[in-house]
């Protein structure tokens, strides 16, 4: 057993640190009331090998581990405070570029993946409709001559006005049950593909989601990603390492929050003393440091499973159910420490509050979580 | 022992919520975006008599006890979704109004009252500073008497309807070598030369109630405008307190059942959906929980204190726990409509019930309160 990162790892932790802090900007309350997306920030994470980090270097991408792609992301929302951006990297990286490793063929990783891993393309997957809960999709496709023909709406797209590549659960007519769930690769542009609602946002702000229209949408025969049928086991592996990464940049937030709080404990006099030593505020502090730590334990084993190629179904269920809680626990926690300072947007700590709540909603379902942690015991 | 509202309660609560929800849920959401305070709101909420709730009818208000009030501000805040709008009609109320009734002498009470019950005024006061939020009795701020006026020199933050104010109750220190018994609280009327906003506050939530940071620079008043005595602040900051900590958060409860009504309407068309609501039931019956809980300790705090007395305990008990139950609630509200929760206004909710566990005390301060008491 051993608990250290190597020195290749720690090495690269730190550049990613160095990057954020001294490229990416930090215009976040006014974009964040603007809903505006940095595309500056998008390319310069993409030059800096973010957005490829999952793909193979024949591709141009850093070919890295679940466990690298991890500490990396971590790093990152340590010094990046854009959590929209790194939700758009994240959305990238599991929906479009993971499905296209695992399960595109030859031609489409030729054409997809290079574009995709230096930031030049972005990709999202397209799955939830509106009015459904991700099972009982209506989105149709069809075959007619050589193509595919697309019918239906998905909802909660993140950065979707801005995406090039969309990759899209539909139904493939004719099937039954979910047997016929298949991926289709739209690219931007393409007649019958439309963008149709700009979603508002509580958190997240700077990758706003939008609604995606299909209205006969034709797709050629070579954009079915895997098989017909395949639907579910894309999004599965899709999932597998989403599960596992999105909440990655959290424990940075987690850190840079009690680093913070910490800051203030000890800075904040109040009945002559400094806050840090009244219980109410040291012991919040100390319960940030236990969810922090844990938080740690928990996603890198899962990680590391992940990226000894063992199954982490249960292990990136458990992390992610605790990520997702903890982290908005620690986001109260850090606003309570700093008082009426830390309502106001000014100081920035009212915006990762909102963030964490918003990943949990869109991302981290709670009960999603227990759900599958309770499914393994076949209650 | 008697747990009923009267006759007159119940119709009252039932006039409030009606007018509440037929005239004060207007262009909620972009009011919200754009922090705008809901001007004709206000004035609908003075002539219904809302701000005049606990006033004695010789100044135009309802002369209302403590139950009577909290029984009102919870159907408001069940029948209003602007949580802005009550919150800052509550500051006028406990930090204008009652320091004026209680402290007041006879030509102040004339020349202000009246006003801030009809709505034509807006009160407010101004004690946090940027170094004194829980320890308010340090502040820094002094005022000099210099012949007969008294000379402001001070900075204060985090006061609601500072950039709407007509009047603004000044807590200064006129003699600091007397640490807390220095403290005075000096009425200064907008536009009172040395006075300004200095910086308007942006939030988190309660975003159509205004907030800014406020700069006394040799601003000067006349001896006249002490309110209660030299050395009286204290005293003056402590009755607003009392009334503060039981009402701020009775709206609270109101909101709290206006949520658990719509997870209910939520879950029963999950249900006929045919989706599982089992632990969507669950959250229900822990909101239910709360929300009976918040009610009878608000209650139970009110009505001592409409006996006449100063429930110090019961007070800190419901302040810390109607705050808390109510952000909880709210998360559950937010985590059980999931991505409905923008269309549905329910994370709004949210953001505008967190900074209950802050203001009046926060949640900390109450708990070393009620801790205090046991002698610890």
């Amino acid at each position: 057993m051993d608990f250290a990162w190597t020195e290749e790892q720690l090495a690269f932790r730190k550049e990613v640190i160095r990057f954020a802090r001294e490229e990416l900007t930090d215009d976040m309350i006014q974009r964040d009331l603007e809903e505006q997306f940095s595309w500056d920030g998008w390319k310069k994470c993409a030059t800096f090998g973010i957005q490829g980090l999952p793909v193979p270097a024949e591709f141009g991408g850093g070919g890295a581990d679940a466990l690298t792609a991890v500490g990396s992301l971590e790093a990152l929302g340590y010094a990046c405070r854009d959590n929209g951006l790194m939700f758009a990297i994240n959305a990238h990286m599991w929906g479009a570029e993971i499905p296209i490793c695992s399960f595109g063929s030859a031609d489409q990783k030729q054409r997809y993946l290079p574009r995709l891993a230096s930031g030049e393309w972005m990709g999202v997957q397209a799955r939830i409709e509106p009015g459904s809960n991700g099972s009982d999709l209506q989105t149709r496709a069809e075959r007619r001559g050589n193509s595919y023909v697309l019918n239906g709406s998905k909802t909660l797209i993140t950065n979707a006005a801005d995406a090039d590549l969309v990759m899209v659960f539909a139904d493939l007519a004719g099937s039954e049950g979910s047997d016929g769930l298949s991926a289709f690769l739209v690219e931007k542009g393409t007649p019958g593909f439309t963008v149709t609602r700009k979603l508002r946002m509580m958190g997240l702000r700077t990758a706003p989601m939008a609604e995606l229209t299909f209205a006969d949408c034709e797709v050629p025969r070579e954009n079915l990603l895997g098989k017909e049928g395949s639907g579910d086991a894309i999004f599965a592996a899709s999932m597998e390492w989403e599960r596992i990464c999105v909440l990655a940049s959290y424990l940075g937030t987690m850190q840079r929050l009690l680093e913070t709080s910490i800051e203030y404990a000890q800075e904040r006099k109040q009945f002559g003393q400094t806050i840090g030593k009244f219980s109410p505020v040291s012991d919040k502090i100390a319960d940030m440091e236990v969810r922090l730590e844990s938080g740690r334990l928990l996603l890198y084993k899962a990680a590391w499973l992940k990226s000894q190629g063992l199954d982490s179904a249960r292990e990136a269920a458990i992390a992610k159910l605790y990520l997702g809680e903890a982290c908005v626990q620690s986001c109260l926690d850090a606003m309570q420490i700093h008082g009426g300072y830390g309502y106001m947007t000014e100081y920035q700590i009212e915006r990762e509050l909102r963030d964490a709540i918003s990943v949990r909603v869109y991302s981290a379902g709670s009960g999603a979580q227990r759900g599958d942690i309770a499914a393994l015991h076949e209650f | 022992m008697d747990f009923s509202w009267t006759e007159e309660q119940l119709a009252l609560r039932q006039s409030v919520t009606r007018f509440a929800q037929q005239e004060l849920n207007s262009d909620l959401v972009e009011r919200d975006r754009n922090e705008e305070f809901f001007w004709d709101g206000w004035k609908k909420c003075a002539q219904f008599g809302i701000q005049g709730l606990p006033v004695p009818a010789e100044f135009g208000g309802r002369g209302a006890d403590i139950l009577t009030t909290a029984c009102a501000l919870e159907a408001l805040g069940y029948g209003c979704r602007d949580n802005g709008l009550i919150f800052s009609i509550n500051a006028h109320m406990w930090s204008s109004e009652i320091p004026f009734l209680m402290f007041g002498n006879d030509e102040q009470k004339k020349r202000y009252l009246g006003k801030l019950v009809s709505g034509e005024f807006v009160g407010v006061h101004a004690m946090t500073e940027p170094t004194s939020g829980s320890d308010a009795f340090s502040l820094r701020s002094r005022a000099e008497l210099k012949g007969d006026r008294y000379v402001i020199n001070g900075s204060k933050t985090f006061i609601t309807n500072a950039p709407i104010a007509d009047v603004v109750i000044v807590f200064a220190n006129v003699d600091p070598s007397k640490g807390a018994k220095g403290i005075t609280g000096f009425i200064v009327d907008k536009g009172t030369p040395g006075f300004t906003i200095s910086k308007k506050l942006h939030k988190m939530g309660l975003r159509t109630s205004p907030m800014a940071e406020l700069a006394f620079v040799d601003c000067e008043v006349p001896v006249e405008n002490v309110l209660g005595k030299v050395g009286a602040g204290t005293a003056i900051f402590t009755a607003s307190m009392e009334w503060e900590r039981i009402c701020i958060l009775a709206s609270h409860v109101g909101a709290m059942q206006r949520l658990l009504e719509s997870c209910v309407r939520h879950a029963a068309e999950r249900k006929k959906a045919g989706a599982k609501v089992s632990s969507i039931s669950t959250k229900i019956a822990e909101m239910e929980i709360r929300l009976e809980t918040a009610r009878l300790v608000l209650y139970k705090a009110a009505w001592l204190k409409s006996l006449g007395k100063h429930p110090l305990r019961e007070a800190a008990i419901c302040k810390a726990y109607v705050a808390d139950a109510c952000v909880q609630t709210c998360l559950d509200a937010v985590y059980i409509f999931g991505d409905r929760m923008m269309d549905c206004q329910i994370e709004r909710e949210l953001r505008d019930a967190l900074p209950g566990k802050i203001y009046s005390g926060t949640t900390e301060i109450q708990k070393m309160i009620i801790a205090g008491l046991h002698g610890l």
